[in-house]
């Protein structure tokens, strides 16, 4: 017989036994019962945690809107909002909270300048020091060219001596970021010697010290208003109006702004040689389109009191009016009625701004 | 009737038979006729024993052993035999464009931050308080996935190779899951910590720093799948695609992009791009097919914690180096945090010398593990280990002296070329006020890179414990020297911290790399 020993392909039987295992069976062997089920369900689970991942990414990113929630009355509802911002700054609001909304920066040294809102406004000052310090608090949030941008400035009534204070309102191009251009609008109230005026003017300037041509002021006096309400409006080209209060102090398309949109508002103050502290309250920016309602009954007459100021129109075939506000009073609340025939109905406390729609509801 | 009996003599095919026994006593399943020969040579089967057996030396021996396998041991998938003798060339430009791909995700994330000024979760248009949450939350993140990375990449490749589904399934439990989850903890605290407790920050930002660290982390672990599996086409596609949507929004924006709603849309196209890594990788990536009957042993937990450790204490040390200068040069010293844009910007270019550096590693580890070693296993012998010590050696200072020359020419291209890139990136415009600051970074990256280096090859050989002293060594300098500069100010602290603990990190691993590589032996083939 003749034995020959060479490879095999058949494979040799596994042994019985598997003494380093201590467990005297082969698990190699043996089939993973629900292996493919369990992979499965772990990639389920996978894919719905992914899932969950980007909804909790989303919700946590979400971030507080510019301006706040406004309630409507009964039979009023806000189609689309022309608020693009508003800060009423008629309550505390804390220092981290604010800058959600605004950044804080300026010339000052850290320490001397500061802001911080309480219920007398939004207070933007530089502590005592020597030479021009100034701070500002500036809108994280741009806006175009169509809107109107308001707020109520004052300026401490004490006489400064033959120091400068300045309180300052601007609207500046906020190309600022890839530009280095320092163009802008302002609003500013300035004392020194005992008296104080109100200027309008332009500044031009690429990353500092920007040169400011005065477009108006009022007479340099010892009466001068401290507080003013101040309203600006620019397409940053050729145009500019500026109220004060209901008052068009200054208008012109002739300009050279050379300060594109969009712009972002500065609430500012500057000191020479003393602490100084300018306060901004009810700071708001809106569109400057006419408050449009729809909904209303063919040919009835709608009018919106706010304080004396009324405005009014009448709906047209759809329904629709447009009611055309003052810029200065762009942003208010007031009572609508809507007449039709021998009905009125008034919807008080109506929180409006320009650019709103808002649809009545059926009667 | 006649019987013929076969002869008895060790010439024989008995003689090969019973050395295919003697093999399987020490090794139960070689793996490949070197395996097989190093454990003949290890009992004592000289060239002229292998000779008298009928062959030309020990590796034909080994060879015909190796093919009366199937019959002594036991029934398996082989993997394909390495080709013996052959002498592999030493890795080339194309094992270099090959590690290019691993910083892939890198380079878009440059590039995208060069054309649009912005990238997946940095941009030179951020806030203050949102530059300080996202960097902090970017930091936690680092530091807290790095571990959890490490060993994932050390032991799934091992069960996708073994296909063995439900350990891929566990492995990836108990790493990148375990990772994510430990690391969305961390976020939490420090959230807590901050907005709750300190203060500190705004509500919002706060919310944002949670956001960005959970989704940085997601998208890091997500990507550690796509490196095992060297899934780097998909990688650039997600990655690219990413990039595109950002530069796109920012063209978009026109001439002012809004912060908070720029890094609103980063963090959400980071979640979106994490969260593709992660559906690809349990439906693609890490499915395997897993052979019928289960292949191994599967191992306890504790054993798996075991087998992990080190990679993991590397991971943490390491990310450590990576980030504690961040948050040094932002005061963590004087025990405050304040983004500090002038370190960021030019340790953030610095950082690119790790570019070619790590391509490097990446070609020089592929190639020792896939061709060079097999090469030198199928040349040399047991006997001939001088011989061998002295090629791996050559070998070892070889690759150092091709890192020193590319760590020269690339840390003179940043340290010269950059700010003359100034005048054209905007984001790059203040580099041209800081040199001294961008030369001691590029310096720190560069040692930084030394030891990666070493360390890889430290793993390649099977050696984590000597990484792990390197790296430690460097966190232990990097915080004495971080302390001793910080009467400096946070940014020449951050500064000496990193070259501090850099320079000890490469000093160490290099000389223990080196001294792994004097003393090489080729048992090593059994502990892959």
């Amino acid at each position: 017989m003749v034995t020959r020993l060479a490879p095999s392909p058949a494979p040799a039987p596994a042994p019985t036994t598997y003494p380093y295992t201590g467990q005297g069976q082969d698990r190699r062997r043996r089939r993973r019962r629900g292996a493919r089920a369990r992979a499965r369900l772990w990639r389920t689970e996978v894919t719905v945690c992914a899932l969950g991942l980007v909804a909790l990414t989303t919700a946590l990113t979400a971030w507080p809107a510019p301006a706040p929630a406004r309630p409507m009355p009964a039979g009023v509802s806000l189609v689309r909002s022309g608020l693009v911002m508003a800060s009423p700054f008629d309550a505390p609001v804390a220092d981290r909270t604010l800058m959600d909304d605004y950044a804080f920066n300026g010339s000052a040294r850290p320490g001397v300048g500061y802001g911080a809102a309480t219920a007398g406004g939004l207070h933007i000052g530089v502590r005592p020091h020597g030479g021009w310090a100034g701070w500002f608090a500036v809108t994280i949030h741009a806006a175009g060219a169509q809107m109107v941008w308001h707020t109520t400035m004052a300026r401490p009534t004490a006489p400064v001596g033959g120091a400068v204070g300045e309180a300052v309102f601007a609207v500046q191009t906020a190309s600022t970021q890839h530009s280095g251009a320092i163009n802008y609008a302002v609003v500013a109230a300035l004392s020194s010697r005992g008296k104080s005026t109100w200027q309008v003017g332009s500044a031009h300037g690429l990353v500092a010290d920007a040169d400011t041509h005065v477009l108006w002021e009022s007479p340099l006096r010892a009466d001068t208003p401290a507080t003013e309400a101040v309203t600006v409006r620019t397409d940053g080209l050729r145009r500019l109006t500026v109220w004060l209060g209901s008052r068009e102090v200054y208008t012109s398309d002739r300009l050279h702004l050379d300060a594109p949109s969009p712009f972002q508002a500065y609430l500012e103050v500057q000191g020479r040689g003393i602490g100084y502290v300018a306060t901004f309250r009810n700071f708001w920016v809106a569109d400057a389109a006419p408050v449009t309602v729809e909904g209303a009954p063919r040919g009835a007459h709608l009018a919106l009191s706010v304080g004396a100021t009324t405005v009014s129109a009448v709906a047209d075939a759809q329904g629709i009016a447009t009611l055309a506000v003052p810029p200065y009073a762009a942003v208010g609340t007031g009572t609508l009625r809507v007449t039709h025939g021998s009905r009125t109905q008034h919807f008080v406390d109506l929180h409006y701004a320009g650019g709103d729609i808002l649809q009545l509801s059926s009667p | 009737m006649s019987t013929t009996m076969p002869r008895v003599s060790e010439g024989g095919e008995l003689g090969l038979h019973m050395a295919a026994r003697t093999v399987v006593g020490h090794c139960a399943a070689p793996l490949n006729p070197l395996e097989v020969a190093v454990v003949l040579e290890t009992c004592g089967y000289t060239a002229g024993r292998a000779r008298a057996l009928g062959t030309d030396g020990l590796m034909e021996l080994a060879q015909r052993v190796f093919d009366l396998m199937p019959l002594y041991s036991a029934a398996m998938s082989l993997p394909e035999p390495i080709e013996v003798g052959a002498r592999p060339r030493p890795p080339g430009p194309a094992d270099f464009g090959r590690g290019l791909a691993y910083s892939s995700p890198w380079l878009v994330s440059l590039a995208t931050m060069l054309i649009a000024g912005v990238s997946f979760w940095s941009s030179n248009v951020a806030l203050p308080s949102i530059a300080n949450a996202v960097t902090l939350a970017t930091a936690v993140a680092l530091l807290v996935t790095g571990p959890f990375i490490q060993a994932f990449g050390r032991r799934a490749s091992f069960y996708i190779g073994l296909g063995d589904q439900g350990m891929v399934v566990r492995i990836t439990r108990w790493t990148l899951e375990l990772g994510l989850a430990a690391t969305g903890l961390a976020c939490l605290v420090l959230y807590l910590v901050r907005n709750d407790v300190l203060g500190l920050g705004t509500p919002a930002t706060a919310r944002l720093g949670l956001a960005a660290g959970i989704a940085i982390a997601a998208l890091q672990i997500g990507l550690a799948s796509f490196y095992v599996r060297r899934a780097f086409l998909s990688m650039g596609v997600i990655v690219v695609g990413g990039a595109t949507v950002l530069i796109w929004m920012v063209s978009h924006a026109g001439s002012y992009v809004d912060p908070t709603v720029l890094i609103v849309w980063q963090i959400r196209v980071v979640a979106v791009m994490a969260a593709v890594c992660w559906v690809a990788s349990a439906w693609w990536l890490l499915r395997v097919t897993a052979s019928a009957p289960a292949p191994l042993w599967r191992p306890s937990g504790s054993a798996l914690l075991r087998a992990v450790t080190p990679y993991g204490l590397y991971g943490l040390a390491f990310f450590t180096i990576v980030v504690a200068p961040q948050l040094v040069s932002g005061g963590l010293v004087e025990g405050r945090y304040s983004f500090n844009p002038p370190f960021a910007m030019t340790s953030g270019v610095a950082l690119v010398v790790l570019v070619a550096i790590l391509a490097q590693t990446v070609a020089t580890t592929e190639h020792l593990l896939s061709r060079q070693f097999p090469g030198w296993l199928g040349h040399f012998t047991v006997g001939q280990i001088d011989e061998f010590r002295g090629e791996v050696r050559r070998y070892w200072l070889g690759q150092l002296a091709v890192l020193a020359g590319l760590s020269v020419v690339s840390g003179l291209a940043v340290v010269e070329g950059a700010p003359r890139l100034g005048s054209r990136f905007v984001v790059l415009r203040d580099l041209t006020s800081h040199p001294g600051l961008l030369a001691a970074c590029t310096v720190g990256y560069l040692l930084l890179g030394a030891g990666i280096f070493s360390c890889q090859l430290l793993f390649a050989l099977s050696a984590p414990m000597r990484p792990l002293v390197a790296v430690w060594s460097g966190c232990v300098a990097l915080v004495v020297a971080s302390i001793a500069a910080a009467p400096a100010g946070p940014t020449v602290c951050a500064a000496a911290g990193l070259v501090a603990g850099a320079g000890v990190f490469a000093a160490v691993a290099v000389t223990l790399a080196h001294r792994a590589f004097a003393h090489a032996d080729l048992t090593y083939y059994r502990t892959l």
